[in-house]
């Protein structure tokens, strides 16, 4: 029997899909699973960051700020006011993409470095404002000492599982829902016009392209993905503070994954934090005793031998390979 | 009727007069060419048109609209497209990928901005390139997907922005066919160039400039024989070749 390469790749998209869904059946260790959730919260948040740093054609490094905001914003209305952190998900979503805006209005004004510089001066700005409010008014935040979720066993309404399993599933679905959702957003006039605003703005604003608004939409889109990535990583860890949600290395961290596995692809996220995370890990876990700090070391000579021999992410030569495996079972 | 009409456009940088009280018209379905030395505001003037830059003073009318504080994307709304002196065509994107963006202008679904892209490559022979990447592609190729991106958005006015600056003589004759074959399917045109084989044979009217000024207007005839244009510009008198 022979099959296209079309039928090829969406028997292994088929396969691939299989295997993610199936993995926590077979993988009974507590720990890796662990570290999968890692990886796959990590390609969601760099995926949600590449609407505006991979698209739209700058380089924002302070999204840790829309991650805090959700975190915060979801576990402050379920801690304080009761509500579910279903729907505190969504309102974190929004408060994060309002700020997104916000934020967008000036900033975008500004081109390459200057962009990076405000989003992070953004970035450690809300940081810096969370660790030093205890409250506001009758809301408490918490300050430097950050917010503890009370653990009331596995309780869907209260988003907490005493097992690592559906949060697996949980991360891995949002994955999926945010996949397709760039699928298709980058197929449609938005992602040609978003594209093409960040390849040369004043070329793209000669054919009728609102090159702002539609890096706002970018923005707002994306704000709100991570804002909903942080109510994520609260009932997760149960446990938020300033430096967890809010810090500079996780901005940069999200950066460094999508320069290195390939900045405005849908697949450079994916890669970049399968390579990434389980190689920091790794290097944490075995060699963190005795030479703590290496993985830092490790991830930034990556990015250097990324940035000479593949300037475009790891993604373009991943693909080369794949298109070149999936041509040999066609013939 | 006139489609594009500019009243005491000036344009000033500190205190330079880039562009000094241009009056200027457009009647439809002409080709106009702009002709002056370098630095004589050419450039600038064409900025003014089509929003890149703000006129000091000054008003520019287009088809009936006052767009003298409209920005690019919103005249490229009303139909006018351009392309620009150094091409800058979308480098990492494929020729179809970037005369799509232009289709995109007037609908909102892909599969429409898609098939107006491929009409247009068909127009300037293109189709043959569609999978290539604009930056593999010659200074011609680039300039060739420039015009399809610009004709793309179906412009009633086109500014070309010497579209035929570096190519080689095989290659202009090749470009002043596509102007030509532009224009007849109705698409009033204004052209900048300094080859003047090229941009007599082909206006209807020039306009000369010099220090931001207009020095002269009329046929390509009378513009070569002005004092003022061959004392600035063209050195010695322009014979217009006979064919």
């Amino acid at each position: 029997m022979k099959f296209s390469e079309k039928q090829i790749k969406s028997m292994l998209l088929a396969l691939l899909m299989a295997t993610v869904f199936l993995i926590p059946m077979f993988i009974k260790n507590q720990s890796y699973i662990q570290i999968l959730i890692v990886v796959m919260f990590f390609m969601y948040i760099t995926t949600a960051w590449n609407f505006v740093g991979g698209f739209a054609g700058v380089l924002p490094l302070g999204h840790a700020a829309f991650i805090a905001i959700g975190a915060y914003t979801s576990t402050i209305l379920y801690m304080q006011y009761g509500i579910t952190p279903w729907v505190g998900m969504f309102a974190g979503g929004i408060i994060s993409a309002v700020v997104g805006i916000i934020i967008g209005i000036p900033t975008f004004k500004m081109r390459g470095a200057y962009f990076a510089l405000a989003t992070i001066a953004f970035g450690e700005g809300v940081r810096i404002l969370f660790q030093n409010i205890d409250k506001i008014g009758s809301i408490s935040v918490g300050g430097a000492r950050g917010i503890l979720i009370n653990y009331t066993g596995s309780s869907f309404m209260n988003f907490q599982w005493s097992n690592k399993v559906p949060y697996y599933y949980i991360i891995l679905i949002m994955l999926i829902i945010l996949l397709t959702i760039t699928v298709f957003l980058m197929d449609s006039k938005m992602g040609y016009y978003l594209t093409a605003g960040g390849e040369d703005p004043e070329a793209a604003a000669s054919l009728g392209v609102n090159v702002a608004k539609y890096k706002l939409i970018a923005m707002a889109l994306s704000a709100f993905f991570a804002g909903i990535a942080g109510t994520f990583y609260a009932q997760w860890i149960l446990y938020i503070f300033p430096k967890s949600v809010g810090s500079i290395n996780l901005s940069f961290e999200i950066a460094f994954i999508a320069i290195i596995g390939g900045r405005g692809t849908i697949i450079g996220p994916i890669l970049g934090a399968l390579l990434l995370k389980p190689l920091g890990e790794l290097t944490r876990t075995y060699l963190g005793g005795t030479l703590p700090g290496l993985h830092l070391f490790i991830l930034g000579l990556i990015l250097v031998l990324v940035m000479i021999y593949q300037p475009r992410g790891i993604q373009e030569f991943v693909l080369k390979m794949f298109n070149r495996f999936v041509k040999k079972i066609a013939n | 009727m006139p489609i594009l009409k500019t009243e005491k456009v000036t344009k000033k940088f500190g205190g330079l007069v880039a562009v000094n009280d241009i009056d200027f018209e457009v009647n439809e379905g002409e080709i106009v060419g702009i002709i002056g030395a370098n630095g004589a505001g050419k450039t600038t003037f064409f900025n003014c048109i089509s929003g890149y830059l703000k006129p000091t003073s000054g008003k520019i009318m287009f088809d009936g609209h006052d767009i003298t504080n409209h920005r690019p994307y919103e005249i490229c709304k009303l139909g006018m497209a351009r392309t620009f002196q150094i091409v800058r065509p979308f480098l990492n994107k494929s020729v179809l990928y970037n005369v799509t963006v232009g289709g995109f202008a007037r609908t909102q679904k892909k599969h429409e901005a898609v098939e107006k892209a491929y009409q247009t490559m068909e127009f300037l022979n293109l189709t043959d390139k569609k999978d290539v990447l604009a930056k593999s592609l010659t200074l011609l190729g680039r300039k060739r997907i420039e015009l399809a991106r610009a004709l793309a958005t179906e412009p009633k006015l086109l500014l070309l922005d010497e579209v035929m600056a570096g190519l080689r003589p095989s290659e202009v004759h090749n470009m002043l066919e596509i102007v030509k074959k532009i224009n007849s399917s109705g698409i009033t045109i204004v052209i900048i160039e300094h080859i003047m084989q090229a941009i007599m044979s082909i206006s209807d009217k020039i306009y000369a400039m010099n220090f931001g000024k207009e020095i002269a207007y009329g046929t390509p005839r009378e513009v070569a024989k002005d004092e003022a244009v061959i004392k600035s510009y063209l050195g010695d008198e322009y014979v217009i070749p006979e064919n």
